[in-house]
């Protein structure tokens, strides 16, 4: 199994661990450099599904500002992002907008939605 | 054909325009840049010396005592700053007092009036504060300072209003002479003229030979000056030269004309007409010849450095003359020092010259001495304001904040003969971006009217000369097939909500919040809910939530509303509940100024010049980011430098990329979360640059925005150099020693086009001070007490304008206390409770500042949160707090890092119940 280098985010202490599936405990982990539990926690989350928040901007039309600021309702996964930025590209919507809007519903298919954050 | 043509549109080519504009004359302007004014005349010490210095007999004496005689009538007449403010060469020994009387003498002997040695007791009466060991000085009172740019672009457009052609971007590549005829190669155009003046400035040796022999030659001199903020001007009443040497004149120190402190310059032979770039050992030299004439140059008060080239020549004089192997050309070459001063004389002379050749010349009829106005309109008195606003209503919006410069202004600037047409060029007309915050704030605002008024896009603006662009394209450009829509339109983001506005002409209001950002918009919440009613909000941007509108990222809100929201979403939590509140606001409103009585003084073009009373005063005017120029990175001043926060109004808000490979300069939470976003957009961060050992921003942006993305963090490093000549082409980066300098032979290039600085946050408090608020030197904000009152009665603060915080929760939380503390002031009429007794908060070792610093038990209520910032990374330390020979609190803290504010909750059951005067923190930093 692969060793994964991390920092957890938690603290500033910002711990430095290694993180590793245990050979003979499939899905249990040996987690290593964390200074406390919280580390082991993050460390599972992080390992085996890193989430991250996608915010960014889409175009508006008929708004007092070129640009609406928008996010992803909860994290999605990590590897999806760059896919979901895309995605975001392509979006343009007409004014007015309420906050909390769905500009795309389950955003592929993550089960997140991308929301208005911002009325315009 | 043109009668003459003059090659140089600086402060010499243009004098001489104007000039012979005089004259029924058919006059061409040619400038190889894209404004006037963009060589050494951009970039000097704008000295009007008083004509004591140069040699007898030769033309830098002869220009500078009759151009220092015409200074003042044409400044006047051209409505361009010139303060005779006299000056004064300083002498250190016996020997130095000699040379004063050789200066004294010969200036005498030139005809410069009021010449007078003094000594050390008038001296000091002069100058207050100047060093003790000066001895004496040569004081001149015909010395004083300008606007060398303005000057040269009014002479211009008086020229320009008598007929005169100007044509910029015009670079004249040959000379033909076929009989009488000149024939001048300018690329696109030949332009035909009867008589050539050369006003090429470092350019002249080149212009001459290409109709001359080479009898002289340009050696470009490279001087770096400082420049400090308005509120450093007052440092030196005089232009204070050291005693001249043969290397020149020295190091100078003195008040600008627009009221800041200039320091330079050195005097370095350099082989490029072009290198205008700053450098670390030329900025060293400064600063240790300035202390030597007076001591204690707030260097904290830099706001930016650049460099200027004098053109010298060999000859050591001024040449200005018609070679007599072409007749018809005229040389006005080698105009360094004190070519300033003698223009208006040099002027006069070869207008000589020419009717020498031409016999003499008819009048022009339609001669314009002025061009148009320059006062700047924060200068005019209260009624010229008014009548301009109520004559055109932009003249009521104030665009940058830092000198106060008008829409109406800019505007101004762009129109007319030689408008400007670029971001520097208006900056050279009316000052935006030449104050403290160097454009950061309005930066933007100027390119959107730039491109309104030229009908251009903003991605067409330029800083200055072309390929000096400022925006990279749009973001989400591949959404935006048909329409490109850019930068905002002049609507108003605050006209879809439903706030209230405030009744016209009402100037009493119980409660006056300056700024609408998260810090005013929780002072008001707080304030309405202790019961007042009468609340104004005056906030200078066209929408509420002030800078959390651009952070679009999210991490905001985990203490204040237990979940994670974005920067905008934050701000419209609390612009709702002003909205159901009923709270009033004043939006693109712009306070000028706090004065006696609470009398607070703003214009908007609705009011108008207006000022309202207040029962009391929140201060939440938040901070402004160091830039570059504080900072003083050597190197040159391209495009391509923005500060992160600029940047992320650009990027987030506008909708335009500001560079497509960028360098991050500094780890703060800003930069980090800019360099995530520039790679969001589809751009590349080559580095993210931090001088110390640690990333300075939260660990979470580390991972999830640098690391993420793989983006190398250079810890230990430091920027030296940037180059670049319109656009950023390269940084230079070294490894920093323990003291963040760089490190020798350490040095690398590193290829990119944008650097983002990201290198920390000011409080911004000019407002404050014209309040007479005492500022805190560790926190740069208002000292106040445990209701967040400043040590002016009735005058609150609370934000980023106190102290710079790490999250917006500890603002709004800081911001409750204030708006309930004014309550408080406004219902008790300003009675202060007798009982108890008030103490200081110190910060001990390991502690950089506490905030609030004055506590008062009386008004403890249930408890005081202390907000406090540690010197530096502590791993298992103690957070020790002591009163009166007590320790009142000890809290084991696993980690504390300067980048994390700490909050120290104070009860008053934890205190001696007996008085004592000063309650102690500090760190034990115990084992670790």
């Amino acid at each position: 199994m692969e060793t994964k280098e991390m920092i957890c985010i938690l603290c500033p202490l910002g711990c430095k661990m290694q993180v590793k599936e245990k050979t003979n405990q499939p899905g249990e982990l040996s987690v290593r450099g964390q200074q406390c539990k919280l580390g082991v926690d993050y460390a599972y989350d992080e390992y085996a599904n890193p989430t991250r928040t996608v915010t960014s901007t889409v175009v508006i039309q008929k708004a007092p500002l070129p640009r609406l600021p928008v996010k992803t309702s909860k994290p999605i996964p990590k590897d999806l992002v760059f896919q979901a930025l895309d995605e975001i590209a392509r979006v343009e919507v007409i004014g007015p907008v309420k906050i909390g809007d769905i500009l795309i519903k389950d955003l592929l298919g993550t089960g997140s939605d991308l929301i208005a954050t911002r009325s315009l | 054909m043109f009668d003459v043509a003059i090659i140089g549109a600086g402060i010499i080519g243009t004098a001489i325009a104007r000039k012979l504009a005089q004259y029924n004359l058919q006059l061409i302007l040619i400038e190889k840049d894209s404004d006037l004014a963009n060589g050494t005349t951009k970039a000097n010490s704008a000295i009007v010396h008083a004509g004591f210095d140069p040699k007898p007999g030769t033309l830098k004496a002869k220009f500078n005592v009759a151009g220092n005689r015409m200074f003042e009538a044409l400044c006047r007449e051209l409505d361009v700053a010139f303060k005779q403010n006299g000056s004064l060469v300083i002498a250190f020994s016996e020997e130095e007092m000699l040379t004063l009387n050789d200066l004294a003498e010969r200036g005498r002997h030139l005809g410069v009036p009021g010449l007078e040695i003094v000594g050390k007791e008038k001296l000091q009466d002069l100058e207050p504060g100047l060093s003790k060991e000066a001895r004496g000085a040569l004081y001149a009172p015909t010395a004083g300072v300008t606007d060398p740019y303005l000057l040269a672009i009014a002479l211009a457009e008086s020229a320009a209003n008598s007929g005169t052609e100007i044509r910029c971007n015009s670079a004249v590549t040959d000379i033909v002479k076929t009989g009488e005829k000149f024939t001048l190669n300018c690329g696109s155009e030949e332009i035909e003229a009867r008589h050539v003046i050369n006003a090429a400035g470092l350019y002249s040796d080149q212009i001459n030979a290409m109709v001359n022999p080479a009898y002289f030659q340009i050696q470009p001199t490279r001087g770096e000056y400082f420049l400090l903020d308005k509120n450093a001007g007052h440092f030196a009443r005089h232009v204070l030269f050291p005693c001249p040497t043969k290397l020149g004149k020295g190091v100078l120190i003195s008040p600008t004309a627009h009221g800041n402190l200039i320091v330079g310059p050195n005097a370095e032979t350099v082989d490029n007409k072009e290198a205008t770039e700053t450098t670390a050992q030329g900025l060293s030299f400064i600063r240790e010849n300035a202390e030597k004439i007076k001591a204690g140059l707030p260097l904290h008060k830099i706001i930016t450095s650049f460099s200027g080239l004098r053109a010298k020549t060999s000859v050591g004089d001024f040449i200005v003359e018609e070679h007599s192997h072409t007749p018809g050309f005229i040389n006005v070459a080698g105009i360094e020092s004190p070519g300033l001063v003698s223009a208006p004389a040099i002027a006069e002379y070869v207008a000589d010259l020419l009717t020498e050749k031409t016999g003499p010349l008819e009048k022009n009829h339609h001669y314009c001495p002025a061009g148009k106005r320059h006062s700047a309109f924060i200068n005019l008195s209260e009624q010229e304001k008014t009548a301009l606003i109520k004559e055109d209503p932009r003249f009521g919006r104030i665009i940058c904040r830092c000198e106060n410069v008008t829409e109406g202004e800019i505007v101004r600037a762009i129109k007319g003969p030689v408008g400007a047409r670029t971001v520097d060029g208006i900056k050279k007309r009316t000052r935006p971006g030449g104050g403290r915050c160097q454009g950061g704030f309005c930066g933007p605002r100027v390119i959107q009217i730039l491109a309104r008024e030229l009908n251009l896009d903003p991605e067409d603006i330029t800083k200055n000369n072309p390929g000096s662009y400022i925006l990279a394209g749009l973001t989400k450009e591949k959404q935006l097939k048909v329409e490109r829509s850019g930068a905002a339109k002049e609507t108003c983001p605050a006209e879809s909500r439903d706030l209230k506005k405030a009744q016209a002409g009402k100037d009493h209001y119980d409660l006056v919040i300056i700024g609408g950002g998260p810090a005013g918009m929780a002072a008001a919440i707080a304030a309405r809910e202790k019961g007042i009613d009468d609340i104004l909000i005056i906030e200078r941007d066209h929408e509420l939530g002030g800078i959390l509108q651009q952070c679009i990222h999210n991490g905001f809100g985990l203490h204040q509303f237990r979940e994670e929201l974005t920067g905008p979403e934050y701000a419209e939590r609390f612009i709702d509940q002003l909205e159901d509140k009923g709270i009033c606001c004043k939006l693109n409103t712009m306070v000028l100024s706090v004065g006696q009585n609470r009398r607070i003084t703003f214009i908007n073009n609705q009011d108008g010049l207006s000022a309202v009373q207040a029962g009391a005063i929140v201060l939440a005017m938040g901070c402004r980011e160091r830039t570059r120029g504080a900072i003083s990175t050597p190197g040159t001043r391209p495009a391509g430098i923005f500060s992160a926060g600029t940047a992320q109004r650009f990027v987030n808000i506008e909708g335009y990329m500001v560079g497509r490979k960028v360098v991050v300069f500094g780890s703060g939470d800003i930069g980090l979360i800019m360099a995530r976003r520039i790679v969001w957009e589809g751009g590349e961060v080559v580095a993210v640059i931090e001088r110390k050992p640690y990333s300075e921003g939260l660990v979470r942006n580390y991972v999830q925005c640098v690391e993420d993305y793989n983006i190398p963090m250079l810890l230990e490093h430091t920027i030296t150099n940037i180059k670049g000549k319109d656009r950023v082409e390269s940084i230079t980066i070294a490894n920093t020693d323990q003291n963040k300098q760089p490190i020798g032979g350490t040095e690398r290039e590193l290829q990119c086009d944008t650097i983002l600085f990201s290198r920390g946050l000011i409080p911004e408090n000019e407002l404050s001070m014209s309040a007479g608020v005492t500022l805190h030197p560790a926190t740069g904000g208002p000292v106040v007490n445990e209701a967040m009152e400043t040590s002016v009665e009735g005058i609150f603060a609370c934000g980023n304008v106190v102290h710079v915080h790490d999250l917006v929760d500890w603002v709004t939380e800081e911001s409750y206390k204030a708006g309930r503390g004014a309550a408080d002031y406004i219902m008790r009429y300003g009675k202060v409770p007798e009982e108890g007794f008030s103490f200081q908060t110190t910060p001990g070792k390991g502690i950089n500042y506490i905030v609030p610093q004055q506590i008062r038990t009386a008004l403890m209520n249930n408890g005081v949160e202390l907000y406090m910032r540690c010197d530096g990374h502590h791993e298992n330390s103690a957070l020790i707090a002591k009163a009166g020979g007590k320790t009142v609190k000890n809290m084991k803290k696993k980690i504390l890092t300067p980048g994390e504010m700490i909050v120290l909750k104070i009860k008053p059951e934890d205190l001696p119940s007996e008085s004592f005067k000063e309650l102690t923190v500090e760190l034990d930093k115990g084992d670790a």
